[in-house]
């Protein structure tokens, strides 16, 4: 199945004093992967400055910028048109995908889930439904519970989290079973804010799932980082000199395209 | 005291020395008890004397190590033939807190990792040099002894114009090529200090006056369009080249690493990874001078270079390997055991030290956790001669030498040698208390 998803995503940041000195490092251009092309995309900062491009260890794509002046707001647009496709994700996992990352430390109670799962090879779709059944009947799905420095640990003993900790309890459980396993983030088609899911590596490919939503991560899902866990894959991050306090609002729009949208850019 | 020995006339001096480390500043700080505390370096004006022969194979030997391990960095980074090839156990690297996977790929300039290794050793009461370990991140300690020269040959010129010891004052220019070597689009560079409240402060301001480059504090550095800058006077922008940081990988850039760090760069990893500055030393170092990595250096040597390894290290035991495992728990109060993630002294037991109840427990906690400990033999260190008054005491001390790899790797003909106030102690370190000596090699 092949599907156009547009995207736009706004970031408006409010300082209550001017601040200067602001570096930012943004991850919020698609990556590109044979189950995701990226057909035009861009990225708007203001205030205006060089925004410089590269992509990390990872294989993310990173933006970056320095604001010396004085400002009191910080804001960018990222807008852009990916095809989703079914095609095999096959890259060579990192060795370090098979070992515990800092928000992914095993857990006595994970290894026990990991080793009532069974074999992955059999039938890997199932083993992942398996593993997601598994994870959502443990944690229950609870804005404000964790913060972004939960542990997956710490998740899994509370019983509670949002999307980042059912990713990284899976990912954990995953490499437990000795499945490399990676923790992505982006948009989804129909949620207002960025998502996380995961992809392991079963078979010679990675499969997508999103253990939040019980399904696969495929068509409606735009990846914009993947890493270890969630400190390798910001989708924003910045530093600044000055005392104040910030509001930020977000939001993030991902919607189906037609076939004219992807031909009128071309 | 020895009057006929090589430095006898430098002893008559040596109130002299202590007054001008004073008047330089030549100080080292320590964290005890919560609070920042700044002392002297005691210096020792007695010097460690080596050999030119006993020098030649330890530089060699010392040149040899610091390849292997660079060439290891590289490897671990990019092909990690030496995983494949089942010299190095995967989980020994990726599990290695000194490993980073942000660094996957990157080549630094000139293909260095460890610009600047400051490599550990001990010299047992046969004479034999062993490396206790390998300090590939940060080593700090060669502005000591390049000072201490500098004044002794001051208060005691007759002394250097006697004896025929090499000369240790081109440590500057040494690192200065390093510097020059690795430096992209010749930008400017620069000593990165956290600030006046690191323990080696002096050394970060003693080094970037000698070697001519400019002491730059975090602020003074920003990153635009991943490229590195210097904030000059009336805030002209001065692109820079090379960065000589003294802070830790951790702490380097809060975008990349530890988001809380305020010491650090904002996207200096991002232009590192570009090729657009040199970092000196280069990030993820810490995953070869692991103390658990240590055991695999002397295989480095053979499977890089395809040498037999000059150096010996002191004999030690993995027990993460079931025959060393076995050796450790029976032989625990012969032994010393390590931390592999500590480092400065800390983490250090000595078996012997140990109650039966204390044993168990390390037992215990070696069994929860292989990976994490290393054991050693006790080595019989050679005591050296230290002043205290006008006789001498014998104290416990360790070398640290210093290897400069540019294009070239060097070894400076000297080094740091410390020793341990405490006549009971076997653990030399600046942290812990204690002072150091000066190095001469003899030049025949």
């Amino acid at each position: 199945m092949v599907v156009l998803l547009r995207y736009s995503y706004t970031t408006l940041i409010t300082f209550s004093a001017k601040v200067s000195d602001h570096a930012f490092a943004l991850r919020c251009v698609p990556m590109q992967t044979p189950a995701q092309r990226l057909i035009w995309q861009h990225l708007t900062v203001l205030p205006a400055c060089p925004v410089a491009s590269s992509v990390d260890a990872f294989g993310s794509v990173v933006s970056t910028g320095f604001l010396g002046r004085r400002h009191s707001l910080f804001a960018y647009e990222a807008a852009g048109l990916v095809e989703t496709t079914d095609q095999p994700v096959t890259d060579a996992p990192f060795p370090f995908y098979s070992h515990p990352s800092p928000l992914t430390m095993p857990s006595p109670e994970m290894s026990s889930i990991a080793n009532s799962l069974g074999s992955p090879a059999d039938d890997p779709a199932l083993w992942t439904e398996r593993l997601m059944a598994a994870v959502a009947s443990r944690l229950s799905y609870s804005p404000g519970a964790t913060s972004v420095d939960t542990t997956a640990a710490q998740a899994l003993e509370l019983g509670q989290g949002v999307c980042q900790d059912f990713a990284h309890v899976s990912v954990a459980i995953a490499r437990l079973a000795g499945l490399p396993a990676r923790y992505a983030c982006g948009f989804m088609e129909g949620e207002g804010a960025s998502h996380a899911w995961v992809e392991v590596f079963i078979n010679g490919r990675w499969l997508p799932i999103d253990p939040t939503n019980q399904r696969p991560a495929v068509n409606s899902y735009i990846k914009l980082a993947h890493g270890r866990d969630f400190d390798d894959c910001s989708i924003s991050r910045g530093v600044f000199r000055g005392q104040a306090s910030q509001a930020v609002s977000v939001s993030v729009d991902v919607w189906k395209a037609n076939q004219a949208d992807a031909d009128s850019c071309h | 005291m020895t009057d006929d020995s090589i430095y006898a006339k430098l002893l008559l001096q040596r109130d002299a020395v202590n007054k001008w480390m004073e008047r330089c500043g030549v100080r080292f700080g320590i964290y005890k008890n919560g609070s920042f505390k700044e002392q002297i370096f005691p210096f020792d004006a007695i010097p460690r004397v080596i050999s030119a022969a006993d020098w030649q194979t330890l530089s060699r030997g010392l040149a040899q190590r610091v390849m292997a391990l660079n060439a290891f960095l590289k490897d671990v980074y990019t092909k990690r033939s030496i995983i494949r090839d089942g010299i190095v156990p995967a989980d020994f690297v990726f599990s290695s807190k000194g490993y980073l996977p942000q660094c996957e790929g990157i080549i630094p300039p000139a293909d260095v990792f460890s610009h600047i290794s400051g490599i550990d050793l001990v010299q047992a009461d046969d004479g034999t040099w062993f490396v206790l370990e390998d300090n590939l991140r940060v080593p700090s300690g060669a502005s000591y002894p390049l000072i201490a020269r500098d004044l002794t040959r001051k208060v005691s010129p007759e002394t250097f114009a006697d004896a025929s010891v090499l000369d240790n004052r081109d440590y500057a220019s040494l690192l200065r090529r390093v510097l020059d070597d690795v430096n992209v689009s010749s930008g400017l560079e620069v000593v990165l200090t956290p600030g006046r409240y690191n323990s080696a402060f002096f050394e970060h301001s003693y080094l970037a006056e000698k070697a001519g480059v400019v002491l730059a504090f975090p602020d003074d550095i920003f990153v635009e369009d991943d490229l590195v800058y210097y904030k000059g006077l009336l805030n002209k922008k001065e692109r820079v080249g090379v960065i000589y940081r003294r802070i830790s990988d951790e702490f380097m850039d809060p975008m990349t690493f530890e988001k809380s760090s305020l010491l650090g760069i904002p996207n200096v990893f991002s232009a590192y990874r570009k090729g657009n500055v040199a970092i000196v030393n280069a990030f993820g170092n810490g995953v070869a001078d692991d103390k658990g990595i240590y055991y695999f250096v002397p295989k480095m040597v053979k499977y890089y270079l395809g040498e037999e390894p000059i150096l010996r290290n002191a004999p030690t035991y993995l027990p993460i390997f079931p025959d060393d495992y076995k050796y450790v728990i029976d032989n625990l109060p012969t032994l010393v055991i390590k931390d592999v993630a500590e480092a400065g002294g800390y983490g250090v037991m000595f078996g012997r030290d140990m109650s039966a109840e204390r044993l168990d427990q390390v037992r215990a906690m070696i069994k929860a956790d292989p990976r994490r400990w290393i054991a050693q033999e006790v080595i019989n260190f050679i005591d050296l001669d230290i002043m205290d008054g006008d006789s001498t005491v014998k104290r416990k001390s360790d070398f640290r030498a210093f290897v400069l790899s540019g294009k070239n790797t060097e070894v400076w003909p000297s080094g740091l040698t410390r020793f341990t106030r405490d006549p009971k102690s076997f653990v030399v370190n600046s942290s812990q208390g204690g002072g150091f000596k000066d190095t001469w090699v003899l030049a025949k």
